[in-house]
Parts: C-alpha cells; structure tokens; sequence
C-alpha cells in the first residue's frame, strides 16, 4: 500500500519552497520524494528515495503543519496531519510513542476529566495541602527565624504610627502583671513574649510580632470592661506567636506567587495585577483561617485559667460596634435578641474579609461559656 | 483555522520566500534577509513582495492542550513540564503562518529538564555551602548574580537555534560582553556616580553650614552600637531609594540599548539582523506613556473637580453636606443604603484605574514595538512593518484581563490565543523577492557537554523584543 502526503518541500539548508508529493510504502518501509523545482530539480535533490523509518517526524501539535525531516536534511511541511498519524498507526516507526500525549490532547472526554482533575486538585491543594505545608515548614524552623524577620518593626512602627502610652504607671503594671500571669498559667513555649503598650491614634487594637512581642493600645485597654476581656485579646495575640502565623503567611505568599508564575508561565507587569486578585482571594481567606486558630487557642487559654469565654465574646462584639463620638453609653449589653441577630445581614462579603465574621467568633464564644447570661 | 489551507502549495513550482522569524509570545518578529551567492542577484532585480503574518491557533484548541499538559505536569511532580512547555511553544510557533509556511521550535523536553536540573543542583550546593562555610556562600551568591546576563544570553542563544521558519535556523551571533557593558553603562555607572554626587553633596553642604560638625559631635556623644546601625540603615535605605529613583531615569536608555544588542543579534540562516535604535525615541515613547496615564486621570478626574465646585456648600466651603459630614461613621456601616454604593465605586474606580494603567502599558508596548520593528531589516532585503495601535490594544488588554478575572484564570488560553492572533495581524513582512533563497548556517558545532547546559536554560526573557 502506498500513501502519498503532499505538502511544502524545502531543500536541505534553504529557505526555497516547492510542492511535493511524499510517497509512502510502508510494507518495503522506504519513501519517495517527487517535488517540482523546476530548473533545479537535479540541484537541490528534488527527487530522491528513502527508508520511511529514517524520516524523523515532529509529534502532532494541535492542527499545525507537520514536519517531516528527510533524512538528507531536506524537509517537507504537511497538514494533513490524520493521515500522517494513520501512517504511524500501521507502521512501527519511531514517531508512534508521541502520539499518546497528542492524542489525548484532541480527546475532549480526557479533556474535560483534566479540567475536573486539575480544578479539584487546585482546590485540595489551597483548602489543605498548603496550609498544613506551610505550617509544618514554620513550625520546623528555629526559633531564631520569626525573631530575626521581625527585628526592627516595633522601632518602625514607634516612629510612624505609634506614640508612648498614656495610661498611668500603675494601669500600665497592671496590664504587664496581667499578661505575665497568663504567660506563667500557659504550657511553655519557646517564644519569649513580651507585652508592650502602646497609643495608635486612639483606636482599639492589638496584635503580635512572630516574635513575641505583643503590642496593646491604650484604647483597647480603656474600652475593656474588665481586666478578662483584656487577657482574652492577649491570649489571641499570644495564639498567633505559637502557631506561627507570621511565617506561615510569608511561606504561603510565596508559595502562590511561585505557582502562579509556574501555572500561567510569564507574569509580566500586567500578569502580576492580574494574579493580584486571586493571591488576595486566597491570602483572606488563609487569614481568616488563623484568626480562628488563634481564637481557639484563646478559648482554651481561658478556659485553662477559668476564665469566661464569655468576655471574648463581649469585647469582640464591642469592638467591633461603630464606635460614637466619646462619653455615650457605648455598652449596651449583648442581648439574647443580640444572639438571635447574628445573621443580621453581613454586607461584606467574607470572603473578601481577613476576620470571620464578628458574629460568628463571638457565637463560638459563647457557646463555649458556661454563664448563658451576660 | 483548519490548517488544510496551508498544505498543498498554490504556488507554481519555482516560488519560493524569504524569511521571517517571529516571535511566538506574539512579542516579536524578526525578519531577516539572504546573502546567498547566485541568489542574491536575481532576488535583487524583483519587486518588493509583501507578506502579512498570521497567527491560526484557536483558543479552544489550545485549551485542551494547557489543560492537558497542567494535569500531567500535576501527575508527574512537575516535571512533565518541561515537556509541556516545548508543547505550549510549539503551538505558537506552529500557527503563526508568513506566506503560508509556518514557524517550528525544536527544542526538546529533555533539554528544558537538564538544564533546570543543573539550575536546581546549582542553588542547592550553594545553599548547602552556607551551612559550612558561610563566607564562600556569600561569594558563590555573588558569582551567581553576576552570572545572570551569561545565563540570559545563553538562552537567547538557546532559543534562537532552535527556531526555524521554512528549514532555515536562526540564531545568534553577538558576544555576551556586549550585554555586561550596557548593565555596567547604563545602570551601575549611573547609579555610581549619582550616589557619590549625592553623599559628596550633602557632605560639602553640611560641612558649609556648620551641621557637620554638630552631627560629628553628636554623633560621637552618643556613640552606640544602636545609633550607628541606624545611622548605617538610614544611609542603605536612602542610597536604595535613590538608586530605584535612578533606574526609572536610565530604564529607557537601558531598554533601548538591550532591544540593540538583541536585535543587531540575530540571523535567520546566514542572514543577520539590523536595527538602529535611537535613544531619544525610546525616551519619547517611556516620556508619552507617563502622559497618556496622567491625561487619562485628569480627564476622568475633571468632572468630578468640577461637580465638587458646583455642589460645594458656599458657607462653609465644605464638598458634602454637614449632615454627611457627621454621620460619615454611621454611613459607612455595613447597613447603610450608601455602603452598598461606596464599595460599587470603589470597585468601579479600581477597575478604571487598572483601565488607565493598560492604557499606558499598551501605548508603551505597541508604539516600542512599531518602532523597533520599523528600524529592523534582516539581510538586506528583509523589513518588517508593526501597525499595533494603542486604543484597541489597550482594549484587548483589558478584556484579556476581564476574562482572566472572571474565569479565576481558566481563560488564559482565550487570552493568549487572543494576543497573539492581534499581534500576528498587527505585522507585516516586507521582501524584495520572495522568501527563497536564504541559506541556513553550517551545523559546525558540535555540543559540548557544556554547551548544552548553558543552552538549556531557557530563560523566557524578551526584553528588547
């Protein structure tokens, strides 16, 4: 049998272009080239006979031409690609084993169960296989680690944002006698943590340096009730040092900026704005993830010391209320009806948030507490 | 596109072509020219012919494979990938069509593999090294930092040969000494010379007016590990700050001396590239892109300007009302009717701003690229010809973008098809004669074991393209 693949052919070392005929026989495993070079034609080699298995064939790609490199170093370009595979398919040539990747390439079944695969894969990789990557890598790393990243960002953040605490040497004794007895009440660490507190523009706030250096604002102090709900916040912090946190967001921001070069190949200026959403997508919802790490390891702290969790809830909630102008009445007292209002309609999306819910971190308060009552 | 138009010739037998080369990512193209013997003549008596470059991909088509090859990359650990990348390659070379013969990448998986295997023992020993000895580490990492234009000009070299168009190689011919002296021209000296301008400056002025000395008096009064480490800080970061302040000044200087080195590089066959870039073009366009952004935000600006001075209150001179003013906390709560309209203009003024943004990276892009293209000829009988206007480039830019955005990335193969099929029918070839007639270079070298590992780094970096 004798097939015949017509196509461009090219001369060995020239960019001239002829029509061709490559005819093929398979059972004697040998070829023909039968071009139209004119006045060349003895010149360039235009007719000329070969064994079929020497000719080296680029492997399908889409519908691109196919090239078919002559073995005197001639080639012929040819589209008609199903029936160079056909020709493959009868005969034991080398170019057969490249088939299978081009094949299921043009399956659109296979097609279609990559999609899943890959989809599926994606999303157990981000919901669980990176953060548990990442947290075990952090928690590996010497504690020298976290103290060396965030060397000097307590100066900084004196200089820019912060100014000395006003409270009186006594409120201020008060606050590092109360987070020393947290420290003494809690498992050994080997974090060396340390309070500081501090007035950021009069707003409520708080959080932890991987560290151990927790900071406190003034107004967070003045807008605790009692000195509970102050060490519930100081627990949080401190929950955040232990599991590595810091880290385990440096790790993972990393991490999915590498794969998103790897996955969409260059990300040039205008790919990284475009990775940009995603990445933040992800880092909020990794966020979100650790508040409520930290969350829990403040509830068992509190429970650990007999503590209400209740006082969480309380000044998490209280926080969280808009604050009025001074002097007012600002706490009015979570009420049962307040519990029921929970799915009061949430308008940031929380997705897009870096907290879960206010909401649902105080019901988790809650129902951890053991007064019901306020 | 259903290739079959390629294939049969509907030339009659003695035509033939020249050449072209194109760059695949749609970035670039390279023409080129023949210088063969007897050719030559004849191919300069004939007419200017003319040849649009087309790209026949299809998005869905390139979809299977990017999804295909993702999932085996999955499967195999990444490594598949190098394989997948020759795949991805092949499929824009092999559809980007001039005179209806299309362009071929010839690399192999094998070869992408070696070379990043080689990159990762690289990084390994070093990292290994510090552990032991940490000062060689230091100038191993310095050795490695100075071997970045080496590795970036090996796979220029390493792409080149293995693109082909009509059976004809490129390649490229420039020494990497050329690339080390611009970096040292255009950016270390710079850099050098206005940091020490800078620190003697500011020396001379202290000195002047006396500050000086009260700083060195200061200075030694409080003498402490502390305030010199700050001291030493503050002069790092000041000296960085300016250096990036630097860089934007010489970055067009730089780029235009890089698209040279690339550019007058190249040869398809024996033919090589040439193209002379001026200087002050690459600043006017740089210059024009900063003014198309800052147009753009004016105008969009403008009204609003002029609203907040039609609506202002004439009391007190105030843009909102008072009643606004004061409850500005209770507005901004979740519940309030006006929440759900400041976060819809917030995101509505993030998506112009990225507008205004792609506006000028497409003024910038396209009106480089017409511009290189225009001063380039391969041989001496190659031009090519880019038309890329910035409107609708900027267009499809951002619905590129919208498309990535709303299909958490599963459009990006849409996306590319989409740039490289307006980027292929932006390009024109221009040859006297037809494409025939250009001659490939002697195979003489015979890879050396090193040679091929310097190849094999396929950096994919275009600059100057």
């Amino acid at each position: 049998m004798i097939e015949t693949v017509q196509g461009f052919w090219y001369p060995q070392g020239r960019s001239d272009r002829f029509e061709a005929s490559l005819h093929i026989d398979v059972q004697t495993d040998s070829f023909e080239l039968q071009a139209i070079a004119g006045a060349q034609q003895e010149a360039v080699n235009a007719n000329q006979k070969g064994k079929w298995s020497a000719v080296k064939l680029s492997s399908r790609m889409g519908n691109t031409p196919r090239k078919l490199f002559l073995p005197d170093g001639s080639l012929l370009e040819s589209s008609n690609n199903d029936q160079i595979d056909r020709l493959l398919t009868v005969t034991s040539h080398s170019g057969k084993g490249s088939m299978l990747v081009s094949r299921l390439e043009r399956s659109w079944s296979f097609v279609l169960a990559s999609l899943m695969a890959v989809v599926v894969c994606g999303f157990l990789f981000f919901k669980y296989g990176l953060p548990a990557g990442a947290s075990y890598v952090a928690h590996k790393m010497p504690v020298s680690v976290p103290q060396e990243i965030s060397e000097g960002t307590l100066e900084t953040l004196d200089r820019f944002l912060f100014a000395e605490s006003k409270l009186s040497a006594e409120q201020q004794n008060e606050q590092h006698e109360s987070f020393q007895r947290l420290l003494d009440a809690l498992p050994a660490s080997e974090h060396q943590f340390k309070l500081h507190i501090r007035q950021m523009r009069g707003i409520p706030n708080a959080f932890a340096l991987p560290s151990g250096d927790v900071v406190i604002t003034d107004a967070l102090v003045e807008l605790a009730d009692n000195q509970h709900e102050v060490e519930s916040v100081m627990l949080h912090e401190i929950g955040h040092v232990v599991h590595r946190h810091g880290l385990q967001q440096v790790l993972q921001g990393s991490a999915i900026t590498l794969i998103a070069t790897l996955a969409l190949g260059d990300l040039s200026g205008l790919g990284q704005l475009m990775a940009g959403v995603p990445v933040f997508l992800l880092q909020s919802s990794y966020t979100r993830k650790a508040e409520s790490q930290a969350d829990n390891y403040a509830f068992e702290g509190m429970q650990l010391m007999g503590i209400d969790t209740i006082h969480f809830a309380n000044f998490i909630t209280r926080i969280s209320e808009p604050q009025p102008p001074a002097t007012e009445n600002r706490h009015a007292p979570p009420t049962e009806a307040d519990d029921e209002s929970e799915d009061q309609p949430q308008q940031f999306p929380e997705y897009l948030s870096s907290h879960p819910a206010t909401s649902e971190r105080a019901a988790r308060a809650r129902r951890l507490s053991n007064s019901k009552t306020q | 596109m259903d290739s079959s138009a390629v294939a049969p010739p509907s030339h009659d037998g003695h035509n033939n072509s020249g050449t072209t080369g194109s760059d695949i990512n749609g970035s670039d193209i390279n023409g080129s020219g023949g210088n063969s013997s007897g050719e030559v003549e004849t191919q300069q008596q004939q007419p200017d012919h003319r040849y649009p470059v087309e790209f026949r991909g299809q998005g869905g088509e390139y979809f299977k494979i990017w999804i295909v090859n993702i999932l085996l990359s999955i499967a195999t650990l990444y490594i598949y990938s190098a394989w997948a990348k020759v795949r991805n390659k092949r499929y824009f070379y092999g559809n980007t069509f001039v005179d209806n013969s299309s362009f071929e990448y010839h690399a192999t998986g094998g070869q992408i593999l070696k070379g990043r295997i080689v990159a990762i023992i690289a990084l390994l020993v070093v990292g290994v090294t510090g552990a032991f000895f940490p000062f060689i580490q230091l100038v191993l990492y310095v050795l490695l930092f100075l071997l970045i234009p080496w590795i970036i000009w090996r796979s220029i070299i390493f792409n080149a040969r293995m693109s082909s168009y009509r059976n004809v190689r490129y390649g490229f011919t420039k020494r990497v000494g050329g690339l080390y002296w611009s970096l040292f021209k255009c950016l270390l000296i710079p850099v050098l010379i206005w940091q020490i301008l800078q620190f003697g400056g500011l020396m001379i002025y202290a000195a002047k007016s006396g500050v000086l000395q009260d700083m060195i008096s200061d200075f030694s009064n409080n003498l402490s590990i502390e305030t010199l480490s700050t001291t030493a800080f503050g002069l790092i970061a000041s000296m960085a700050v300016s250096a990036v302040a630097i860089f934007f000044l010489v970055l067009p200087w730089l780029h235009r001396n890089l698209s040279y080195f690339a550019l007058n590089g190249y040869r398809f066959g024996t033919a090589k590239f040439s193209a002379s870039l001026s200087t002050g073009k690459y600043y006017a366009i740089y210059i024009g892109s900063i003014a198309v952004a800052i147009g753009l935000y004016l105008l969009i600006a403008l009204p609003f300007i002029v609203a907040a001075f039609i609506f202002k209150d004439d009391a007190s001179g105030a843009i909102f009302s008072e009643e606004i003013q004061n409850n500005l906390e209770n507005i901004m709560q979740p519940g309030s009717p006006y929440f759900a309209v400041v976060v819809i203009a917030v995101i509505a003024l993030y998506l112009l701003l990225l507008f205004i943004s792609l506006v000028s990276a497409a003024y910038l892009r396209g009106k480089l690229r017409n511009y290189r293209y225009q001063q380039t000829t391969a041989g001496d009988r190659v031009s090519v010809q880019s038309t890329v206007r910035t409107w609708p480039f900027a267009r499809l830019l951002f619905t590129n973008l919208l498309l990535l955005i709303n299909t958490l990335g599963l459009a990006y193969p849409w996306t590319r098809v989409r740039l490289a099929r307006y980027l292929a029918a932006n390009t024109m070839i221009t040859c006297r004669g037809t494409l025939d007639g250009f001659i490939n270079t002697e195979e003489k070298r015979v890879s050396s074991m090193g040679d091929e590992l310097g190849e094999a780094f396929d950096l994919d970096i275009e600059f100057g393209l």
